[in-house]
This record gives C-alpha cells, structure tokens and sequence, in this order.
C-alpha cells in the first residue's frame, strides 16, 4: 500500500493534466486584462493606441461632464440593490414553498427554474414585447385595473424598475436553487426537536432554519451583486441605457463607449474600474467564507 | 388538522399562481409568434389566438437566416463543450486525487478568474484576435468560451472524483495499470453523472451568450442565434411575429435539455456556484 500512496504524491501526471486550463486561461483571461491594464495608460486615436499618459485617462473619467461617469455609477447601484431588493425576497419564498412536503415538487421546480436557462438576449426580447405601451397586455391589465396606460421603457420614470424586473426574472432562479439546496441540508432532527419544543412553524423558520442558511443568503447577495454589476445585454436590449440615460449602468457604458462609438480608452479604462470593483465585490466574498470555515 | 388543510391549500394555491405568472412571459409571445399580423396588432390583446397560424415560423426561422444561425450556434455549443470538458476533467481530476507542488496557487488562479468580468477584456480580447487573424472566426469563440467555462467545470468535476472512493484506482494501479490507464478506464467512465452536469452547464452558457459573439465576429454568415435575434430586432420595423417566432426556436433545445436533465444541471450549478 505504500507504493500506492507515493503514485499519489510523486508524479508527473498531474502537471500534464492541469498544463492544457492553466494555459488557456492565461491566455484568454490573465493576459487580456494585464494588457487592458496597460491599454487603460495609452493615449488612443479611436481604436489605436499611439502614447503613454499615466493616469489621465482616468483622471478624464471622473472629471468628463461627457462622460458622466457618477450618473452611471448610480445607475448601476439603483440596477443592483434594487434586483437585490426584490429576488432575495421572492427566492427564499419560493424555496420555503419547494422545500416543504408536497406533490408535484420537480413539476413546480422545474417551472421555477425554467427562466434561468433563457439567454438575455431572448428575455429582454420577450419582455420589450411584454412591456409594449399600444398592444401590450401589460397595458392592457392596467387598464382593467382602471390605471393609466404606462410608457414601461420610454418614461424615465419607470425605465429602470421595468428593467430591474426582467432582470429579476431572468436570475431569482439561481438564488432559489441555492437557498432550496441549504434549506434541504438543514438536519430533520433539529426541526423535529425544536417542534417537541413547542416552538410553531414560523418560529421555527426564523429562529431555527434562517440563522443556519445566513451564510448562503450572504454568499448569494455578493455572487448576485457582482452578477448584477456586470450586467451589460438585458439592459442593451430594452433600453440600450435610454431614456435620459436613466437605465444608462456603468457595464453597458463601457461597452457601448468602446463598440458603439469605438472610443477604446474610455471604454478599456472603465473596464479596469468595473474590474476594481469587482475585485472589491469579491474580497468581501472570500472574508465571509473565511469567517465561515473558521466556525 | 383543518388549519393544516387550510396552509396546505394556501401553499399549493400560491404555487400555482406564481408558476403560472413565471411562465406567463414565455406564453406571451409563444401566443405572438402563432398569432397573424392583424391579430398580434390588435387591441385588447387576445389572450388566445383565435386562429393558429405557422407563417411567421417560416418567415421568421426556417425560411431565413435564422435557420443558419441556429446551425452556428449549435456547431460552437458543441465544439465549446468538448474543449472545455477534456481541459477540466482533467485538471479536476488531476486536483482530486493528486498531490502536487503548486496545486494551491493553481486552484487560486482558477478561482480567481470570477473577480474578472468579461466587459472588462473584451476590448483586450477585440484587438488581439484581430492581430492574430482570428477575428470573426468561430474558433476564437470556442476558445474564449472554453476558457471562460473551465474554471468552473474544473470545480464541478473536482468535487465530483472527491466523491467517488478512490479504491477501484488503487486495486487497478495495484494489479499494474498505470496512472493513466487508472483515470481514463476506471475513474472517467464513474464521473459520467458529474460529466453530464458539466455538459448541461456550459450548454446554457455558450448558447445563451451575446457579448463576446457580438464584438468578435462581423460577418453575417458567422453569427450566432442570440447575435442574430439581436440584428433582427434593432433592424427597422420589428416583424414581431416573425421575431416571436424566432425567439421560441431559440428556446427549444435548452429548454427540452434542461426537462431531460434538470437534476444534473442543478447539481452542477450548486457544486459551481459554492465552489466548496
């Protein structure tokens, strides 16, 4: 046996298996961004770049009225914590109602999970259509409803919770399928006792289920911020940022900067912002599953 | 016992109307895309098409360049998934069972892909596939895509040979098969169920994709189904039965994947989303 253990440890196989990920990574994700890093410090004509200048153009992104950069930037925090605000909500009903005793359960969860196996591009599709003003039948119901009809994408006012609510019907299913999964790791035993206990189903959910899965309903608000963050195709499709660039997030203005109007510094630099931002997203991420492991 | 019959017809009544209402947008314009031009432009809107009709299938998916589209995109799918599945298993595998100098500043390197987001090199991604001739190439795409992926296939199919004992292997390697006789004949063929998750996972992605398919490809011959559903819209004067139509095509195969095999794609999404 222990010639076994040592194939185990002293091997070469290994470095050929993982040569061909690491590789390709490098490649495609590691030496784009340091190359974007480095495009984001280069003066550029449209596409070329033509001269080192520091950090000016980042300096231009803060400073530019054009550019408009905080508008953007409270545009995507307005995306974020409101698709935030109503999929945590939505999802965590949905998995206490799949996660109880019933019929039908695959029946009901595969429907509920059905919307997070369309593409963007179809659901922003289906909902520009949904959201049509003169033969929609959401028009339609609040007409019935005896309110006035609404332009959803064309009025400032309602453009971005008509976008934030295709948004959250495109992802509430990755949020649920993870709740679902740590509500059915909760041990039988501990519900059953604090029954004996005489506590009620409510306090038992709030006492007993939701203080065991706060981990995963933290790890699922940052995996959906960043998510949500860098959401450029949904919002491109509906509204393209429109109107008044009230739905006009920083992901679609670094995209539409750089393949709309092919402006590759400002669109590159915003890049690597989004990138900083990211990252931040992302540390605080690995502290709470450090925080976790250590219980 | 009446009050617990009571919770139990509130939680299917609940159910109920929540599934109907998620499904409501995807019955939409399935009811558009049957509907003729007068009936989908009429108002009120008629919740049930009066006649049906298949013309704007025709017009709209196989008698355009849709149908063509459709074939791309397949044709990336699959090249897209392969890659990927050979690069990760593996690297899963090889991260499973063995111990290797560096293996922790691998993992970390896998791990650390997901802080990059892919707005933030696709003008990166642009220029250089442009210099090396591989702009508007769907082999660009495979590539990009594969990468994009194998982060997480890699953990997906990790944890997977973390859960299969390894004795089978050890008898084999003890009875003289060599190690990688041991991975290819004994362990892979036990990790179909996490292979199939893998495959299910970077199907809906690939197919689903929009960006990268944008910015690098130009050509019209070369686009995919979401690219080209995309032209079809911001094109003047929206044919919505036509579009409609379209659209439900596009949903068809990930849709009748996803019914087929929803308990792996499940399970691949939350051994990949928690990365534990």
């Amino acid at each position: 046996m222990k010639n076994i253990k040592s194939i185990w440890r002293k091997n070469r196989l290994p470095y050929y298996f993982i040569t061909p990920v690491v590789v390709l990574i490098l490649l495609v994700i590691f030496l784009p961004i340091i190359y974007a890093l480095w495009l984001s410090t280069q003066k550029t004509d449209f596409t070329t770049p033509i001269g080192f200048i520091g950090l000016h153009n980042y300096i231009n992104i803060f400073t530019d009225p054009d550019i408009n950069f905080f508008n953007s930037l409270k545009s995507s925090l307005q995306f974020v914590v409101g698709s935030l605000a109503i999929t945590v909500p939505f999802a965590l009903i949905l998995a206490v109602l799949l996660n109880k005793n019933i019929k039908y359960k695959a029946f009901f969860r595969s429907i509920f999970v059905l919307p997070w196996v369309i593409s963007q591009v179809a659901a922003a599709l289906i909902w520009s259509w949904l959201y049509n003003t003169n033969y929609g039948p959401l028009t339609y119901l609040l007409q019935v409803l005896g309110f006035k009809a609404i332009k959803f994408l064309g009025d400032p006012n309602y453009a971005m919770i008509s976008v934030i609510f295709t948004n959250v019907w495109r992802t509430y299913p990755f949020a649920m399928i993870l709740m679902l999964a740590a509500l059915q790791s909760i041990p039988e035993e501990l519900v059953e006792a604090s029954r004996v206990d005489g506590a009620n189903s409510l306090q038992i959910f709030f006492r007993v289920k939701l203080p065991l899965i706060q981990n995963v309903i933290m790890n699922i608000f940052i995996l959906l911020s960043l998510l949500y963050f860098n959401t450029v195709t949904v919002i491109l499709i509906l509204t393209e940022g429109g109107p008044l660039n009230s739905t006009y997030v920083l992901a679609l203005k670094t995209f539409k900067e750089s393949f709309f109007y092919w402006k590759f510094s400002t669109g590159v630099t915003l890049g690597i912002i989004i990138f900083i931002i990211n990252i931040l997203i992302s540390l605080l991420y690995i502290k709470i599953l450090g925080r976790e492991s250590d219980i | 016992m009446q009050q617990n019959k009571l919770i139990k017809y509130l939680t299917y009544g609940t159910l109920l109307f929540l599934a109907v209402s998620i499904l409501f947008p995807i019955y939409w314009i399935l009811n558009t895309s049957l509907k003729d031009v007068s009936s989908i432009f009429s108002y009120p809107p008629k919740f049930i098409p009066e006649s049906i009709t298949f013309k704007n299938y025709l017009s709209g998916f196989f008698g355009s360049r849709m149908l063509r589209y459709f074939f791309n995109s397949l044709k990336v799918s699959i090249a897209a998934i392969i890659l990927t599945l050979i690069v990760a298993t593996h690297a899963g595998y090889a991260a499973a069972r063995y111990k290797f100098k560096g293996k922790k500043e691998v993992l970390f390197l896998l791990l650390s892909t997901s802080m990059v987001p892919g707005i933030a090199i696709l003008v990166p991604l642009y220029i250089i596939s442009a210099k090396l001739g591989l702009y508007d190439n769907h082999i660009t795409l495979i590539l990009i895509y594969s990468a994009w992926q194998s982060p997480q296939v890699v953990w997906i199919m990790k944890s997977f040979f973390e859960g299969i004992p390894k004795d089978m292997e050890e008898s084999a390697l003890i009875d003289g098969c060599s190690p990688l006789g041991a991975f290819y004949r004994i362990a892979l063929p036990m990790a179909q169920p996490g292979i199939a998750a893998s495959a299910i996972i970077i199907f809906v992605y690939t197919w689903n994709e929009f960006l990268i398919a944008y910015t690098l490809t130009s050509s019209t011959g070369q686009r995919l189904l979401t690219t080209g559903l995309y032209f079809t819209m911001t094109a003047q004067g929206i044919d919505w039965g036509a579009l409609t139509a379209a659209t439900i095509m596009s949903l068809l195969p990930i849709t009748i994947l996803f019914f087929f095999m929803q308990k792996r794609f499940i399970q691949g999404l939350t051994s990949g989303a928690t990365k534990g």
